[in-house]
């Protein structure tokens, strides 16, 4: 376990150690950096398995950290998909730890099933994606500040789409919805911007002001998601955050320019955590606000683009 | 060719309840009540100021002229729609009744756009007899204007001829007046 290996830290990309299961060999040889200057020993053999004990040790007090080669970094996500669910559930590992691997896996794997182009993938992806995440959260809510922490914030559809569900399940746990209405939150707020796979790059991350060809191209992805999903095995209220998460209170928004309650409950809600989450982005056209600023802008909008009383409650939890 | 409303715009675009007394339909005074999924002959009745952009030709599509393949034909006149089929996720919405009364604003070879007293939404398909024509569409957009009046958008998939076959025509007429073959 602890040859030294001509690796350069280039080579290798770190992981964190509660990818790590007892006796279910990883398939991808695991390396050790002791400190910044160390070289890489052999952590764990491809085909090595770690008892329950000495993963402990690991999660209690090792020397450095955990990596793989660039080129196994493909076959670690395949690992952790396949056994993301045991991770996750597994009580003994700290929840910090098993929500911040849930936060990346959920974008990476988001990422995969967007690059596929397959509505039926991308559907059966939230499905599942939303299922994990609700179960772990259920019991131990963990605050907007430290999920915030934990986040990427980039501002790839796949990111966004996972920090905003992760936003709208604590909202929603807040509000005192339902664990299936959660659920079904979770569900539309990953697939809500679906529509936008269909804009080009050059359009979604242009710093310039838009055309107005580009801005009703823009203005169309929530139909364009609608119509993509219709036929998927998805609930009204999940259509609905799809079509309607751009709606404004005041019927200032799009596609429909609804109203008020004519705006589905779900729809409401995620248009708080959609805006305060691209506030709180880097964005190619502006940079990220903080969570105090981002609140102020939304505000400011208060009972005119959002509903009053989810507001109200997003912004207690955004305070904490 | 296609016809065109006999009166002029004018003559659908009425104030409320003389569109209703015009084409035989029943008064409606009230907004009936959205819960019965029956039978709801209203006429859409389109606010003042639309009516008055509409009239004055000031009015502007929410379409740019720019992204349509084919030039629309204004129509202005009531027709009746009918519901051919709703994706099963969406029947939770409101309950639409089977057949409604529409006015149908203008119409192409593609598309057809009309004002509903209800929203619809994308993907539903839709039919709707303007005079001897039934013109088969799919929902593609919805814009509210009041509560009670939607302009909608729709792609026609099919146009049969309620008396003879005269699809052809419409096409024709449709086709000779195009921006952008
Ligand atoms: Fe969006």
């Amino acid at each position: 376990m602890c040859d030294v290996v001509a690796l350069t830290p280039r080579e290798l990309v770190p992981i964190s150690s509660c990818v790590l299961l007892p006796d279910r060999p990883l398939g991808i040889d695991v390396y050790l950096i002791k400190a910044i200057d160390s070289k890489p020993v052999l952590f764990c053999s491809r085909d090595q398995t770690l008892s329950e004990a000495k993963l402990d040790t690991v999660a209690q007090r090792l020397p450095g950290r955990l990596y793989v080669r660039c080129s196994d970094a493909d076959r670690l996500q395949a690992y952790i998909r396949e056994h993301w669910s045991d991770i996750l559930r597994d009580d003994s590992r700290p929840l910090e730890d098993r929500t911040r691997l849930m936060c990346n896996v959920m974008r990476d794997v988001l990422a995969d099933a967007f690059a596929s182009r397959n509505i039926q993938r991308i559907a059966a992806t939230a499905d599942f994606l939303a299922a994990e995440s609700t179960r772990l959260l259920q019991d131990a809510p963990v605050a907007i500040g430290e999920l915030s922490k934990i986040m990427q914030h980039d501002f790839a559809t796949f990111t966004h789409s996972t920090n905003v569900a992760l936003y709208s399940l604590r909202l929603a746990q807040e509000l005192g919805f339902s664990t299936d209405e959660q659920q079904c939150i979770v569900r539309g707020a990953l697939l809500h911007d679906v529509g936008k796979l269909e804009i080009t790059e050059n359009i979604l991350s242009k710093p310039d002001r838009l055309t107005q060809e580009e801005l009703r191209q823009i203005r169309q992805h929530p139909t364009t998601g609608l119509e993509q999903l219709v036929d998927q095995a998805l609930t009204f209220g999940e259509l609905m955050i799809v079509y309607q998460h751009h709606e404004r209170i005041d019927g200032s928004g799009y596609p429909v320019g609804s109203v008020g309650e004519e705006i589905h409950p779900f729809a409401r809600l995620c248009a708080i955590t959609d805006v305060y989450e691209a506030l709180t982005a880097h964005r190619p056209y502006r940079r990220a606000l903080r969570a105090k600023a981002a609140m102020h802008v939304l505000q400011r909008k208060e009972g005119v683009h959002f509903d009053r009383e989810m507001l109200a409650c997003w912004k207690g939890l955004v305070e904490v | 060719m296609l016809e065109r409303a006999g009166g002029g715009m004018s003559n659908m675009i009425s104030p409320p309840g003389e569109a209703a007394h015009e084409t035989g339909g029943r008064q409606h005074a009230e907004p009936a009540a959205r819960t019965a999924a029956t039978v709801d002959d209203r006429l859409v009745v389109l606010p003042p100021e639309l009516r008055e952009r509409l009239e004055g030709r000031g009015y502007q599509s929410p379409v740019p002229v720019e992204s349509r393949a084919w030039a629309r034909l204004t129509v202005m006149r009531e027709a009746r729609l009918s519901m051919v089929h709703t994706p099963p996720a969406l029947h939770s919405a409101l309950p639409w009744p089977p057949h409604g009364r529409v006015i149908v604003k203008d119409l192409s070879r593609s598309g057809i756009g009309f004002f509903f007293h209800m929203p619809l939404f994308p993907s539903q398909q839709i039919q709707i007899q303007l005079s001897h024509y039934v013109i088969q569409a799919k929902v593609r957009r919805c814009r509210r204007h009041t509560s009670d009046c939607y302009e909608l958008g729709a792609i026609v998939t099919q146009v049969r001829s309620s008396k003879e076959d005269r699809s052809a025509d419409y096409m024709e007429g449709c086709a000779s007046s195009s921006v952008r073959p």
